[in-house]
């Protein structure tokens, strides 16, 4: 048996895709890359893959992280080599580590801590209006954001509102880079919850009245962090 | 070539069924190619990607290097608003390719609510609907499909039809377009549709002009060119272990309907059920060896990484090395994790012995298709099931630990009683009652699941009479009433879809206006029933002046000339008479697979022949 820390991307071929989409893509391409995958027990086995953390319909990743099981130890450019010639395009593997078995590895989920999302606005926005925007929002400490989701299982039909402070989730100020137009924003991940980068979008349009279009914004994950480091540096 | 920006992207529902890009998708470049075909089901992506005969269709256009074959499929209305705004032409998957720049649009006929979307992708292709009105430079508008062996009410939307399966078809119809364009020094129209028509198994609906009696009831359809066949039989794959199938389908990145791979065993299915027209089209059976079968299982899962497959064929486990096979699959595919499965059950232990050995037929329930409630009905539609079947079907299932069983019915079959009504939950009843007898507990569900009878055109009940809309209500709320157990749940839909399907079914030319004013009138996505506004359909037959009823509640007569009739599968009218009369007798016909010929007439107007591989041993 064996683990291996695999670092891939989510390109633009592949934005509208859901995590589950992306999931399944991997995890097709490890089947026809013939790599002795582990699967757990029971009628409806399932490969042993895990993620670090889901990623939304319409975000693309710099670097995406798995964990990959195999039922057999090989060696790692054996395994960079073969996935790597079936991956679809838009997913492309950057590293691979194999994880020694002493690193007693903790799931990834509970250790990802911040992720560090690119957001770029439309070319016709104010880089002014943006500027003030990002100026008002660096300097108050509380951000309200009504959360509206539609409910799922017993709740479901109904619209669950929340009320969230952006800001308890932010972890850095907000950086406009206006000659790309993009706004940076490190997002705190925590198990009490997070935000989508486009919720700051949509609270900078509510409360700072800054007029875009929201369906205009192309948002990337540029890195997912624990403690400072990505998640093969930190192995 | 048109690019989709984020702005539209973002704003619709699924956006993944508008990018394409898909794994094992084939890209080529236009300019390198002499045919170019864009494949279309005229449904939404999720239920498109799942039609088997255009996967078919795609690699083998594909395979050839001076073709190129895309895909498109209807965009949701949403997604079609915002196109529309923006003047986004619809466009092909692959290329992006507009569809007007293609050389035929070729559409998937697969059931009659799905006309709408035709003539909707069409205009959102700008490109004119009515094939009189299309000019040289556009693309051909092709159909074929198991609606081909009724489309009337449609051949003044195509230039022409591909009767029957399309694998060899498809190719000479490539050729002819090849050699003709680099020939032609008009490139007109007029001048390829008669060069194709010389093709066996095309029709090309403008050389023929329907005549109607004084009464308004179809008369007969006139040939307009000597050289046309009068009647087009429907093309075969004589062998289909010799015939180039999927080997290499693209694979979704989104769920799909059929999320998986799909194995046809066999072809056709020659029980004879009296209502189905795919058992009269798709003969006579052919199957597949279980060698071919264990190759391109081997083939599919190394190309796309698949973890489940489904064999299918109209009735899977009447494959006669159907045993075997699923050995030969759970040993080779043990230590890959594949999971099969079949889409439908025969009513019988067999069928639940194989479903326990394949293990991933337990996660769902059993379904089963009795048909009808009675005995009596049973016999008159040939179902050839008998209540004891059924129980026994039932007894080894719940041995086995099911415990969810799905009953599928049709309601208003040619003499059926309220008696055969009542009979459908009494079915049911006796299967909640067998659960508690053999495992002494009363967890069952047993949910029958009845839909409306359509008549379709060359089956032994293409001259009946639909039952009315209030009709089939009031057996609805006849049926209800008669339930008693509370392991029993109901599904029916409303009866106007299938009113709608029972008027083009078997309608005529002239119904063309009234798909068309439909169309106007927003009508789209009618199989959806969310989507399907009956209303817009009858205020078109209004403004055409147009009665449904001589369509759908007529009972036609032996010697009345079909409109259909000219598109054929090959069965005799004399087999199909003689059917209906045994109907109303309630005799049985049994099946020609394993058995002596019944005389449908098919394998002799085909030159073909049942492939079993228990027979021909």
């Amino acid at each position: 048996m064996s683990v291996f820390r695999i670092e891939l991307t989510k390109e633009e071929q592949l934005r509208y895709i859901s995590h589950l989409d992306y999931y399944n893509l991997l995890q097709r391409a490890i089947r026809r890359a013939k790599l002795p995958a582990a699967y757990s027990e029971g009628f409806n086995p399932h490969m042993k893959v895990s993620f670090a953390s889901a990623l939304a319909v319409g975000v693309t990743a710099s670097a995406e992280y798995a964990d990959v099981e195999l039922t057999k130890d090989i060696c790692q450019p054996e395994f960079f080599d073969k996935l790597s010639a079936v991956l679809p395009a838009g997913m492309r593997l950057l590293r691979v580590k194999k994880i020694v078995a002493h690193q007693h590895h903790k799931s990834m989920n509970a250790l990802a801590d911040m992720a560090v999302y690119a957001i770029q606005l439309p070319e016709n926005v104010h880089s002014d209006a943006v500027m003030t925007a990002v100026n008002a929002f660096n300097a108050t400490s509380e951000v309200l954001f009504l959360r509206e989701k539609t409910g799922k299982g017993n709740k479901k039909g109904q619209v669950i509102k929340k009320i969230i402070n952006i800001k308890e989730f932010v972890a850095t100020d907000l950086q406009y880079d206006t000659a790309n137009n993009v706004i940076i924003v490190n997002i705190k991940v925590s198990s009490n919850g997070s935000i989508k980068p486009a919720e700051v979008i949509a609270s900078l349009q509510q409360k700072y009245l800054l007029q875009l279009d929201s369906n205009n914004i192309l948002i990337n994950r540029n890195a997912l962090l624990s403690a400072g480091k990505n998640f093969i540096d930190l192995l | 070539m048109i690019k989709i920006s984020p702005a539209v992207l973002q704003s619709v529902s699924k956006p993944a069924r508008y990018t394409g890009g898909e794994v094992n998708a084939v890209h080529k470049d236009h300019r390198m190619i002499s045919c170019k075909f864009a494949l279309s089901m005229p449904d939404v992506y999720e239920v498109g990607m799942s039609n088997m005969g255009l996967k078919i269709l795609y690699e083998i256009l594909n395979h050839r290097s001076d073709t190129v074959a895309e895909r498109v499929y209807t965009p949701w209305p949403d997604m079609e608003m915002k196109m529309r705004e923006n003047h986004i032409p619809l466009y092909g998957l692959e290329s992006f390719t507009p569809l007007k720049n293609f050389d035929f649009i070729g559409f998937s006929l697969q059931y009659e609510l799905i006309y709408t979307n035709i003539l909707n992708m069409l205009d959102m292709s700008d490109i004119p609907v009515w094939a009189e009105d299309r000019r040289d430079e556009d693309p051909f508008i092709i159909g074929g499909g198991p609606c081909v062996y009724n489309v009337e009410p449609i051949a003044d939307f195509f230039d022409f039809f591909i009767v029957g399966e399309g694998e060899e078809i498809i190719e000479e119809v490539a050729d002819a377009f090849i050699k003709w364009h680099s020939m032609s020094k008009s490139h007109s129209r007029i001048e390829f549709l008669h060069y194709v028509s010389k093709i066996k198994g095309i029709y090309v609906p403008s050389f023929y002009r329907p005549e109607y009696n004084v009464n308004g009831i179809f008369k007969e359809l006139i040939s307009l060119y000597d050289d046309i066949p009068a009647i087009i039989h429907k093309r075969v794959i004589k062998d289909m272990d010799n015939v180039p199938t999927v080997e290499k389908p693209v694979i979704p990145y989104i769920n799909i309907v059929h999320d998986r791979l799909m194995l046809e065993l066999f072809r056709g299915c020659s029980r004879g059920c009296r209502f189905c027209q795919a058992g009269i089209a798709y003969r006579p059976v052919r199957e597949r060896s279980r060698e071919k079968l264990n190759e391109l299982t081997r083939i599919m899962i190394d190309n796309t990484g698949y973890d489940e497959m489904s064999l299918t064929s109209l009735s899977s486990a009447d494959y006669s090395c159907l045993p075997v096979l699923i050995d030969d699959l759970m040993t080779n595919y043990a230590d890959e994790k594949m999971s099969f499965s079949l889409p439908s059950l025969r009513v019988d232990s067999f069928s639940i012995d194989i479903a326990h050995k394949l293990q991933t037929m337990r996660k769902s329930g059993l379904t089963f298709a009795p048909e009808a409630g009675t005995q009596r009905l049973r016999d008159v539609i040939n179902k050839g099931v008998t209540e004891e079947d059924l129980l026994k079907a039932c007894g080894a299932a719940f041995k086995y630990g099911w415990k969810t069983v799905k009953l599928y019915f049709m309601m208003g079959l040619p003499t059926e009683t309220d008696e055969d009504i009542i009979g459908i939950p009494q079915l049911a009843e006796k299967v909640v009652d067998l659960y508690k007898e053999i495992r002494g507990r009363r967890d069952v569900k047993v949910t029958i699941s009845v839909s409306c009878f359509v008549p379709k055109a060359f089956t032994p009940f293409q001259w009946f009479a639909q039952c009315e809309k209030s009709e089939f209500e009031r057996k609805q709320h006849l049926l209800k009433k008669h339930i008693n157990s509370r392991a029993v749940q109901f599904h029916y839909h409303d009866a106007s879809t299938s009113i709608l399907e029972g008027i083009i079914s078997r309608g005529d030319r002239r119904l063309a206006k009234v798909i068309y004013e439909a169309f106007k009138n927003g009508a789209k996505f009618d199989g959806w029933t969310e989507m399907f506004d009956f209303s817009i359909w009858q205020e078109a037959f209004k403004k055409t002046g147009i009665d449904p009823a001589q369509y759908n509640l007529r009972s036609r007569s032996f010697t009345e000339k079909l409109p259909w009739e000219h598109t054929t599968p090959g069965v005799s009218k004399r087999f199909l008479i003689n059917e209906y009369n045994k109907a109303l007798d309630g005799i049985l016909t049994s099946d020609c697979r394993r058995g002596s010929c019944i005389g449908c007439g098919i394998c002799q107007a085909l030159n073909a022949d049942v492939v079993d591989w228990r027979r021909n041993k």
